[in-house]
């Protein structure tokens, strides 16, 4: 036993450097995070690239024994609203340059897989297969056809980091559907994941928001586009005080649910998806041939495609 | 003991954990086993060498979230010191004492990383958390812990 049988200076030379690598570790957490980027990006190129290939692997497998039929229409659709889109944003761009105001770049948005992986740190985190090769860019939009799912946080070439809304560093601008309340949604931590929900910050004292009501993103940022599903009012909070309002919002989509999302490239968060939802509109019955299921309460309506 | 045997365990059990956790993604059903890799070690090592490994494991375990590194290494550094300050309070290493002893590691390093790092949680929710999952999470990585050590020394013998 090195340690032990050594004299008392050798322990307390022992002592001393072990408390130095705490203390190194204690920094290096408390940095500003370019100091463990570097680290971090290496260690996840080399020792840990085996196990985050595994991860994509098996994700793959595991999606492809699902229900395949179901997520692949899903996606298509999803597809297909963001391709029409991406039509009337051109159509819109035009518009504009037609008015001499400045053109804007259309919302463009690509299918990827999201792996979660297991470990604590990761807890609030996804990865996607899709990088700044691919166009993401920090702060791409991440969604599904139910609504909103997170924010890319980190990219690299071929893949991206993203937190989802249950994490602590979280926001989103959001609105009611019909434009007349404002506020910021973080994530509200229940005991158990299961609880966790979204809570609506610094509405205008005056406003009164029924349960029930959606609430979609506002555009506000440049970083989520416009009209983004995120979820239903379920009441107001019961700590509210002073001049402002909150609300707690159940989110429609589950981040643990989510496998197939759409993420959004560069200047995507310029763009307004309300009519790909829908958000204003009153529900349309789906189409006999609709690929998408009729909307049942707690899912956002969605535009046949 | 043979030279570098000691080494080769650690590195199965930081293998098998990232392949369960980052490979598999099964998060809290697998057992924790880089921290007991760390607890191991620090029966068996010097504080300072303990600690550089609790430091690289953590950064291995980090480097899949989005957080600053250093948090688990400064998490699981701390339970190696005890860890080494344990070895001349008990000199033993019976089935029943590498249990307790994993246990209360595991739950000491579960215990500083939760109050660490800010996670959101109300107060309510950590101790909730603390007294229900990390409780649940220790016992876990003790029985894991030490059925590891007893396949090792099956393998290397009694006095491994």
């Amino acid at each position: 036993m090195p340690g032990l049988s050594g004299t008392r200076r050798h322990r307390r030379r022992d002592l001393a450097l072990a408390i130095s690598v705490l203390l190194f570790a204690f920094f290096l957490l408390l940095g500003p995070s370019v100091w463990s980027r570097p680290i971090r990006h290496g260690l996840r190129a080399t020792a840990l690239k085996p196990f985050i290939a595994m991860r994509g692997w098996i994700a793959s497998r595991q999606a492809e024994r699902e229900d395949l039929r179901e997520v692949r229409a899903e996606r298509d659709s999803l597809a297909a609203v963001a391709t029409a889109q991406a039509v009337l944003a051109e159509e819109n761009a035009r518009l504009r340059g037609l008015l001499a105001l400045r053109e804007r770049v259309g919302p463009r948005f690509i299918a990827t897989q999201l792996l979660r992986l297991g470990t604590g740190a990761a807890e609030g985190t996804f990865l996607i297969d899709a990088g700044s090769d691919d166009g993401v860019v920090v702060g791409s939009p991440v969604f599904t056809v139910g609504g909103l799912v997170g924010v890319v946080r980190e990219v690299s070439g071929q893949s991206a980091q993203a937190v989802d809304w249950t994490h602590p560093e979280f926001r989103v601008s959001g609105m009611t559907a019909d434009g007349q309340v404002y506020g910021v949604l973080e994530a509200r931590r229940g005991s158990y994941r299961e609880e966790d929900l979204l809570l609506m910050t610094g509405a205008p004292f005056h406003s009164d928001v029924r349960p029930g009501s959606r609430i979609v993103t506002s555009g506000r940022g440049e970083v989520f586009p416009r009209g983004i599903p995120i979820g239903e009012v379920l009441a107001i909070e019961s700590a509210d005080t002073g001049w402002r309002k909150s609300y707690m919002v159940r989110p429609y989509v589950r981040p643990e649910s989510a496998a197939q999302v759409l993420v959004g490239l560069r200047d995507s968060g310029l763009s307004d998806l309300s009519t790909a939802w829908e958000t204003q509109a009153p529900r349309p019955a789906p189409a006999a041939d609709s690929l998408i299921p009729p909307v049942t309460t707690g899912t956002p309506p969605s535009r046949s495609p | 003991m043979r030279p570098g045997a000691w080494a080769v365990f650690v590195a199965i059990l930081v293998f098998v954990h990232l392949f369960l956790h980052a490979g598999f993604g099964l998060g809290g059903s697998a057992p924790d086993l880089l921290a007991i890799a760390v607890l191991l070690t620090a029966r068996r090592a010097p504080a300072a060498r303990v600690t550089l490994l609790a430091l690289f494991l953590g950064f291995l375990d980090d480097a899949l979230g989005v957080r600053n590194l250093g948090a688990r290494s400064v998490s699981l550094g701390i339970a190696a010191v005890l860890g080494t300050w344990s070895k001349r309070v008990v000199e033993g290493e019976g089935p029943l004492f590498v249990m307790a002893y994993l246990f209360a590691g595991k739950w000491v390093a579960d215990a500083t990383l939760l109050v660490m790092v800010p996670n959101g949680l109300p107060a309510g929710a950590v101790v909730a958390n603390l007294s229900t999952w990390s409780l649940l999470a220790a016992l876990y990585a003790a029985v894991a812990g030490t059925m590891a050590l007893a396949g090792f020394r099956l393998v290397m013998g009694p006095d491994a």
